[in-house]
């Protein structure tokens, strides 16, 4: 076959080449921004509503996150799905256990199906028969509701926010704060080549990689940030106003997270790379908080299904606007560290002598707020944080008080970030803001006492024998 | 014949190959990095004798084939001479390669024992702790009164018990950085600034490597490996940026600094890129790692 190489087929073969070459240059991928005609497709996996009670004893295997998020019902929280699915698989096991007559039910089943409590034996086929009944008017209502609903929320959404080439936000003050379409534009192909495969199209946290890494990427969606360093209010996804500075973005972004997957990006320009993604992030959790705040009026439980979508949209994106995301920027809110004292923030090699008595005295202050004074931080940080279960944060995935020996703080580790940190807390993963309950100078200890924590040497020897030694409490 | 044009083909491929290499060294880019490193000569020059062997061989071996291609062409009709190959050749074509190998091992055994043995490493002027993890390189810099304990009596071959105590227990002055290398240019070629650190790993297997410096080991997760280096042949490339209250590198310069991962480890290691800071003196790098130090002690937004 191979014998006869004839002129003709040399020449076809040789003209061939070049343009298959060329070709390969027209595959997906080649080009910055996302194809024009890409929309943000509608949100289809589930919103937490609540919490299970009972705290998790393991992480989510890699890749299982949709699951892990899908069985939070069976574990005693509550989800609201547009798509109805869990309702479908709640349906599926009621309707398994009345063919086959299986009405002795565990606790664990009880949650499973969705049952408000476990009912007595002989009225458990009346309460199955119940529960299949209005879960199949519920999948009716989800299904009707959204079927009418789903367009009229994409038309608004597209409307105000636009599709991922072509981004914007749709708040007349949007240009002020760095939030014009140039901007946005240039962030989207930023965000589409370095954080698309893990923080996902609509920044859901669900791109190709995201389930796979544990802590799973952020979603923005809920609009609730850990790391910030505003005097907002936190609260849940509903009501919660404090949101991120574009400083805390840009810290994030800077040096990444230490302890997570999140790598860090000071590689890139700080004023054309840095800035247009931090732009293009909030407009992604403006947007995903918008959806979510309107499906989860509609589907909510005293959800009504004939509400005014776009009407409905633009009063969450003004409250989202102004009560949240523009006072979060604003210098009046950023949070004040009261005055410093001069032993803190200094090296060893720059302490004088009475100074460094004075910051003993100030890490012995530190130990006793974090043990048995108004902070009581061991109340979470069991033996300094080498001992901490997990628990569910308000994304449904796993979240643990930090181990503060380790030396490692995803926020930071400034004395700056431990006060911004102690101060308002962390919104969404449980760790409380302490403003209230204690004074900057009972902060400043304990950010002292924790900046000692992770070197035994610089602690008083009785703190360091009760952090480090045999015989802790 | 129809049939040469094979030979055509052939010859005409391996031809532009070996044309690629001749035109090589004149096109920006396209051949070895800058060297700025004091034992990058040693290295460069292994490639060059290397390059020499394979070269003469690749043309001497393609050439013959191509000949044959050529001039033994199939002819309609021809019938195939056998043979049962020549012992001589053979042994020839073996016992040869195998010499220059041996010739190789020897000679690569230096430039691989000052570069990797830690009994040649010598004394260094600067002394840090870089842990590889997924997918960024974690610096751990001393401040200079440390450094400069752990200098102090460093004889060559050898660490101080300071460095190796320092090295296991973290100071809590110790400035932290991701992704940046910062030396100091020498005061002249004689006298480059050698840098020891302790290279580690906190996942999996990474490399580190500096093209520029022609240096690369691989980290390894359990072993703190010590790894030396020089900026020998640098020039300074970053300055301090009033506007940016930081030291940048200069743009033309960016290139002739680079940290690359070169074990993959994961998704993400071919963004695992750091930049080196070689700054004009070892002034200026203090003046920096006082300015970084400061920053990682804040306390005011």
């Amino acid at each position: 076959m191979m014998a006869g190489l004839t002129k003709k087929t040399a020449v076809r073969a040789g003209a061939a080449f070049p343009l298959v070459l060329l070709g390969l240059l027209t595959l997906p991928g080649c080009g910055d921004s996302y194809p024009k005609d890409l929309n943000y497709p509608p949100r289809t996996d589930p919103i937490v509503i609540e919490l299970p009670k009972v705290q998790p004893t393991y992480l989510d295997a890699p890749g299982q996150l949709a699951h892990w998020i899908d069985s939070i019902p069976e574990k005693g929280g509550r989800l609201i799905d547009p798509t109805a699915g869990v309702e479908k698989v709640q349906l599926a096991k009621v309707e398994e256990h009345l063919s086959k007559s299986r009405f002795d039910l565990s606790d664990e089943e009880v949650h499973e199906l969705g049952l408000a409590s476990k009912p007595e034996k002989d009225s458990a086929q009346e309460a199955l028969e119940a529960r299949r009944d209005s879960l199949k008017k519920r999948i009716e209502t989800i299904t009707a509701t959204m079927k009418g609903v789903a367009p009229k929320l994409s038309a608004v959404l597209k409307d105000r926010f636009g599709t991922p080439a072509a981004p914007k936000v749709g708040v007349d003050d949007a240009d002020a704060f760095g939030l014009d379409t140039t901007t946005l534009a240039e962030g989207s192909k930023l965000y589409r080549r370095h954080c698309l495969h893990c923080h996902g199209l609509t920044g859901d946290g669900r791109g190709p990689t995201g389930p796979w890494v544990n802590p799973h990427p952020r979603d923005y969606r809920q609009g609730q940030f850990k790391f910030t360093s505003t005097t907002m209010s936190a609260g849940g996804f509903t009501s919660g106003s404090r949101k991120a500075r574009r400083e805390d973005l840009l810290r994030t972004l800077k040096q990444g997270i230490e302890g997570t997957s999140m790598p860090s990006f000071a590689l890139l320009d700080e004023q054309n790379e840095l800035r247009p993604l931090i732009s293009y992030v909030i407009h992604l959790s403006m947007r995903g908080q918008v959806e979510l705040s309107v499906l989860n009026d509609i589907l909510g439980r005293e959800g009504d299904p004939d509400a005014d979508v776009e009407e409905l949209a633009d009063k969450k994106l003004k409250a989202i606007w102004n009560a949240g995301w523009k006072p979060s920027f604003s210098a009046a809110h950023a949070i004040e560290v009261g005055t410093v004292p001069s032993y803190t923030g200094k090296t060893l090699g720059q302490l004088s002598p009475d100074e460094k008595v004075q910051l003993d005295e100030s890490i012995k202050r530190g130990f006793q707020q974090f043990t048995t004074g108004t902070a009581s931080c061991r109340s979470c940080h069991n033996d300094f944080g080498r001992a901490n279960d997990y628990r569910y944060d308000e994304w449904g995935t796993i979240s643990r008080p930090a181990n503060l020996t380790a030396g490692l703080y995803r926020g930071g580790r400034r004395p700056l970030d431990l006060y911004y940190r102690i101060h308002s807390g962390i919104n969404g993963a449980g760790m409380t803001a302490f403003s209230g309950a204690l004074r900057p100078e009972d902060i400043w200890d304990i950010v002292n006492f924790l900046e000692a924590m992770p070197y035994k040497n610089m602690l008083p020897p009785d703190v360091k024998a009760q952090v480090y030694g045999k015989g802790k409490d | 014949m129809q049939q040469k044009l094979w030979a055509v083909l052939f010859g005409g491929v391996l031809a532009a190959a070996a044309g690629l290499f001749v035109v090589a060294p004149f096109i920006e880019g396209w051949w070895l990095p800058k060297n700025l490193c004091s034992f990058g000569p040693e290295v460069d020059h292994l490639f060059y004798l290397i390059l020499a062997f394979t070269g003469f061989f690749y043309l001497l071996t393609e050439g013959i084939m191509v000949y044959a291609m050529w001039k033994y062409v199939a002819r309609p009709g021809e019938k195939s001479a056998y043979t049962h190959g020549s012992h001589k050749l053979e042994m020839l074509w073996t016992v040869v390669p195998a010499l220059i190998l041996l010739f190789i091992a020897f000679a690569q055994v230096s430039a691989w024992s000052d570069i990797k043995y830690q009994s040649r490493m010598p004394a260094p002027d600067q002394v840090f702790e870089l842990t590889a993890r997924q997918f960024e390189w974690r610096f751990r810099y001393p401040t200079a009164e440390q450094n400069a304990l752990m200098l102090k009596g460093w004889e060559k071959g050898k660490e101080t018990d300071e460095a190796a105590a320092w090295q296991r227990e973290p100071h809590a002055d110790d400035i932290h950085l991701v992704n940046e290398v910062h030396t100091w240019k020498g005061p002249d070629k004689d006298h480059p600034t050698r840098v020891r650190f302790y290279l580690k790993s906190r996942d999996v297997i990474h490399s580190f490597f500096l093209p520029n410096m022609r240096i690369k080991q691989d980290a390894l997760p359990g072993k703190v490996i010590p790894v030396w280096f020089d900026s020998g042949f640098a020039d300074g490339n970053c300055h301090y940026d009033e506007k940016a209250n930081t030291w940048v590198v200069d743009p033309d310069k960016v290139s002739q600094s680079e940290l690359a991962c070169a074990e993959l480890c994961g998704w993400g290691h071919y963004k695992m890129r750091g930049i080196v800071y070689v700054h004009e003196n070892k002034a200026d790098y203090e003046k920096w790692l006082a300015h970084a130090s400061a920053e990682e002690h804040r306390t005011k937004p």
